[in-house]
């Protein structure tokens, strides 16, 4: 625990700002950590782990999608100098 | 990749025989549509993650064999993919946009093209693809 001086202002934490881009950066990391769960299941011969690898594509894929639909709404957000959502 | 494009064997699938490129550059994408054209049937050219690549490729299967469709994402690393499809567009081969801008400005004069807005399902992307071939 912190003890504050006498007469200091206490200083609230706060969180760097999570914009739209590092939102896309944290899907496609997690999209890229699927795919390695994948290309780990796509083991040849073994259908259902096959299946579960086709199935986590898929969901890394449309994360990957995602994050390029946030850069979009971004790159729009600064090209019309909006304000940030 | 899935069940289906394996094998060697003849395929079924909506997109028989037809040739369709591939310009994407999120190569996670990528490896998700590759599987869903070539389960569809397609022969797939690409994918092509440059502008520069893409403009090879088609060049190359228009002098053999010709091109059925193109399926264009908007922006390949900060590039533009308009130059392309002005290209395309002269020469009458059918194009389908993918892209996380919406129908917004970023297909120029392209008004009447299909725009698939990611994220998309695959299917959808396959069906839009028959839909812009049987038009063209």
């Amino acid at each position: 625990m912190t003890t504050l001086a006498p007469g200091a202002a206490p200083v609230a934490y706060r969180r760097p700002p999570r914009t739209l881009l590092t939102h896309a950066a944290e899907l496609r990391r997690l999209a890229e950590r699927m795919l390695a769960l994948a290309i780990q299941r796509d083991i040849p011969g073994q259908e259902a782990d096959r299946e579960a690898a086709r199935r986590l594509r898929d969901i890394a894929a449309r994360m990957a999608m995602a994050a390029d639909r946030f850069e979009a709404l971004e790159r729009d957000r600064l090209r019309s100098n909006r304000p940030e959502p | 990749m899935s069940g289906a494009s394996e094998g060697g064997g003849p395929r079924t699938g909506r997109l028989q025989r037809r040739r369709v490129l591939l310009v994407e550059d999120e190569a996670i994408v990528a490896q998700l549509l590759e599987d869903k054209l070539r389960d569809a049937g397609a022969e797939l050219l690409g994918p092509a993650a440059t502008l520069a690549e893409a403009f090879r490729l088609a060049e190359t299967a228009l002098a053999d064999g010709g091109l059925d469709a193109v399926i264009l994402d908007v922006n390949l690393g900060g590039e533009q993919v308009l130059p392309l499809a002005d290209w395309l567009d002269a020469r009458g081969v059918p194009f389908i946009f993918a892209t996380g801008y919406g129908n917004g400005p970023q297909r120029g004069r392209h008004l009447a093209a299909p725009v698939m807005a990611k994220p998309f399902d695959p299917d959808a992307l396959v069906a839009s693809l028959q839909a812009v071939m049987a038009r063209g």
